[in-house]
């Protein structure tokens, strides 16, 4: 009884975060496909580990853990794979043009996508998806020094891509 | 006065305690550039969420919302069937729908085809899982509206202007009405083969729960709360805040139009 219960309340907490899981899974992997991918390996962890969580605990802090580590997973599986057979491919989308930066303020989304990896995942859950500096540090397994200082640095790349906001 | 960065941006996010965040309250209000620098903070974070804010509209997969709809393999007995929210009855063994739980809500309202079409794939799996056929007929007294499920209208008619206990002889009875622990008002009721719960929202009633009372049952059923299907009941019981309403409280909620 009490299992159903609980697990009855996490499906339907997963109902209504699902669109936020998603985005940040999109924030995550920068690619749609990717994203849902990962999103569905977090819901089938999390729904086979239900027990483990306790409805006083924040599920929305909880899946973007289980989020994040699955996309670590993919990664990693990856990277072996890259190693094995694309060796040369690598490293094609690092680096981006100071020229291309002067031409154009770029787009929010765009400029998210360039941000490095640490620093884009630590704007993505305290600005986008609203986390807590401690919330978030505890996602990534991070001080919450480390995580402020990833902030900090995030957004200041992101205002240097970006400029002011011009108002419509 | 001068501040790190980080500080600012901690202030920005709310993340300062007490006494630092009254300093620095203190030092805008006499320093255009630290309020400019914080104001920098608090436009890129609104500026952030208003630029994500339209995925959130994005619609999921069918497969990740097969994934949450599906009953769980630990769930209990068979012919049970209960959507995330509404914890299943324990021995409940009639053929039990629940709908519509609180969180479940704010999703159906955005009212998409496809999330109706999401909650009728559900009620199908449900109903298939069931041992027991369920059909959902025209006879059940509830009707679609943008996505959610409601009473219709003889039986909305009922809900709204029914003391407990009344109803035609034919038409739906009213059992218990009691406010929700997510503050709502709602009735449970039977007519002819079903019985179920609905809770007000606006001019509607969204059908939370919906079962089908087998024929032994409906002919020997009268509207005392006593005689309510047990799986209604134990939904009652998890859903209600406090007792339910007493005479006076009823007819009061009938005279407001249950507001």
């Amino acid at each position: 009884m009490t299992t159903n219960d609980s697990s009855a309340e996490m499906r339907a907490e997963l109902v209504a975060l699902l669109p936020r899981l998603r985005r940040f899974a999109r924030n995550l992997t920068r690619n749609p496909h990717d994203a849902d991918d990962v999103v569905q390996t977090a819901l089938e962890r999390a729904l086979s580990r239900s027990s483990q969580w306790h409805s006083d605990a924040r599920l929305d802090s909880w899946m973007f853990k289980i989020i994040r580590n699955a996309w670590i997973d993919v990664v990693r599986a990856r990277g072996r794979h890259d190693r094995l057979f694309a060796p040369e491919e690598a490293g094609a989308a690092v680096g981006e043009s100071s020229i291309e930066r002067e031409a154009d303020l770029l787009s929010v989304q765009a400029a998210m996508a360039r941000l490095a990896e640490e620093q884009r995942v630590a704007v993505s859950l305290v600005l986008i998806e609203g986390l807590p500096y401690k919330e978030a540090a505890d996602v990534l397994d991070i001080p919450i020094g480390t995580l402020t200082s990833r902030l900090a640095r995030g957004r200041e790349a992101l205002q240097a891509m970006l400029g002011p906001e011009v108002e419509a | 006065m001068n501040y790190s960065e980080e500080t600012l941006m901690a202030f920005a996010d709310g993340e300062l305690d007490a006494a630092l965040r009254a300093e620095i309250e203190a030092a805008i209000a006499s320093d255009l550039q630290l309020a400019l620098r914080v104001a920098a903070h608090k436009n890129l974070r609104e500026r952030l969420q208003r630029a994500y804010a339209g995925e959130l509209k994005s619609e999921p997969p069918q497969r990740l919302l097969d994934m949450l709809a599906a009953p769980s393999a630990t769930a209990g007995a068979p012919g049970v069937q209960s959507a995330p929210g509404v914890p299943s009855a324990p021995g409940a063994d009639s053929n039990v729908i629940a709908l519509d739980s609180r969180r479940s809500k704010k999703a159906a309202r955005t009212g998409t085809p496809r999330r109706w079409a999401a909650l009728a794939a559900s009620l199908v799996i449900g109903v298939t899982a069931g041992y027991v056929g369920f059909e959902i007929t025209a006879r059940a007294p509830i009707a679609a509206k943008q996505g959610v499920l409601v009473a219709d209208a003889a039986l909305g008619r009922s809900l709204t202007h029914s003391p407990a206990g009344e109803g035609s002889a034919a038409g739906p009875k009213i059992g218990i009405s009691y406010r929700s622990k997510s503050g709502d008002l709602c009735r449970s009721f039977t007519e002819s083969a079903f019985a179920g719960i609905a809770c007000r929202d606006g001019d509607d009633w969204r059908i939370r729960m919906l079962t089908q009372r087998d024929a032994a049952d409906a002919s020997q059923y009268r509207a005392a709360a006593s005689e309510l299907p047990p799986a209604i009941r134990a939904a009652i019981d998890a859903d209600i805040a406090g007792e339910p309403l007493d005479a006076a409280a009823e007819r009061e909620a009938l005279e407001r139009g249950w507001r």
